[in-house]
């Protein structure tokens, strides 16, 4: 079914947001594994 | 430029076989990370990580690129474009995504097989080289959610894809109420 043109563009759709809320979360964990000096990283095996 | 029904189908097929691949190498990848991760035997470990290193730089890498490149040449040449649908730009995101983490985690995946490749290594460096197990099962899963998105295409227009639909169907109306005010 065509949008309505006079309606303006359609909002997100809610699977979108869900995976952009996932996302934030995953990068959020990554970020606290480095920051609390897990051994993430491609620097891991360095000498 | 838009692709004819020949060059699109061409190219769909070329992209699906590559895409596929990608999942089944980083499947054969997965097998022999599983195995470093699990064995002490050192023969077996050194097999094990000069493989990893093989598939990585010969298969899993160019089929990466393979893939990220013929979908966006499929996005650019047909109606879906690269940022109308949302479906198309998550895709293209865990994609763009997965590949620049598969280039880093490459050069760990290099550096295990050059030092399990050289018989001087000792079987304790062996046992403590580890492991890339998050990287390969992330990478799967974010390989087969994007598989997911390509086959059911969930609607959800972008802002982007709204106005060009619209611009398009404004085309369209004005080119039929030309034809029949001349007929």
């Amino acid at each position: 079914m065509p949008e309505d043109a006079d309606a303006g563009p359609p909002r997100m759709p809610t699977w979108v947001k869900a995976f952009i809320v996932a996302g934030i979360v995953i990068a959020i964990a990554a970020l606290i594994i480095l920051v609390a000096g897990g051994t993430h990283g491609p620097g891991r095996h360095a000498p | 430029m838009t692709l004819g029904r020949r060059g699109r189908n061409l190219l769909l097929t070329a992209h699906l076989a590559v895409a596929v691949g990608w999942i089944g190498t980083v499947l054969a990848y997965l097998v022999l990370d599983v195995t470093v991760a699990t064995s002490r035997d050192p023969i077996v470990l050194r097999s094990a990580y000069v493989a990893m290193g093989r598939v990585a730089d010969w298969a899993i890498v160019p089929l990466a690129f393979a893939t990220l490149g013929s979908g966006v040449w499929i996005g650019l040449g047909t109606r879906w474009g690269l940022f109308r649908h949302y479906w198309v730009v998550v895709s293209l995101i865990l994609t763009v995504f997965a590949v620049v983490v598969l280039l880093v985690e490459a050069r760990v995946i290099r550096a295990y097989s050059n030092v399990a490749a050289n018989p001087e290594t000792a079987t304790s460096d062996l046992l403590a080289l580890g492991n890339t197990l998050p990287h390969s099962v992330g990478g799967l899963i974010i390989l087969l959610v994007v598989l997911a998105l390509n086959i059911y295409k969930p609607r959800g227009l972008t802002p982007y894809g709204w106005r060009k639909q619209h611009e398009a169907n404004a085309g369209c109306n004005r080119a039929r109420t030309d034809t029949a005010k001349r007929t």
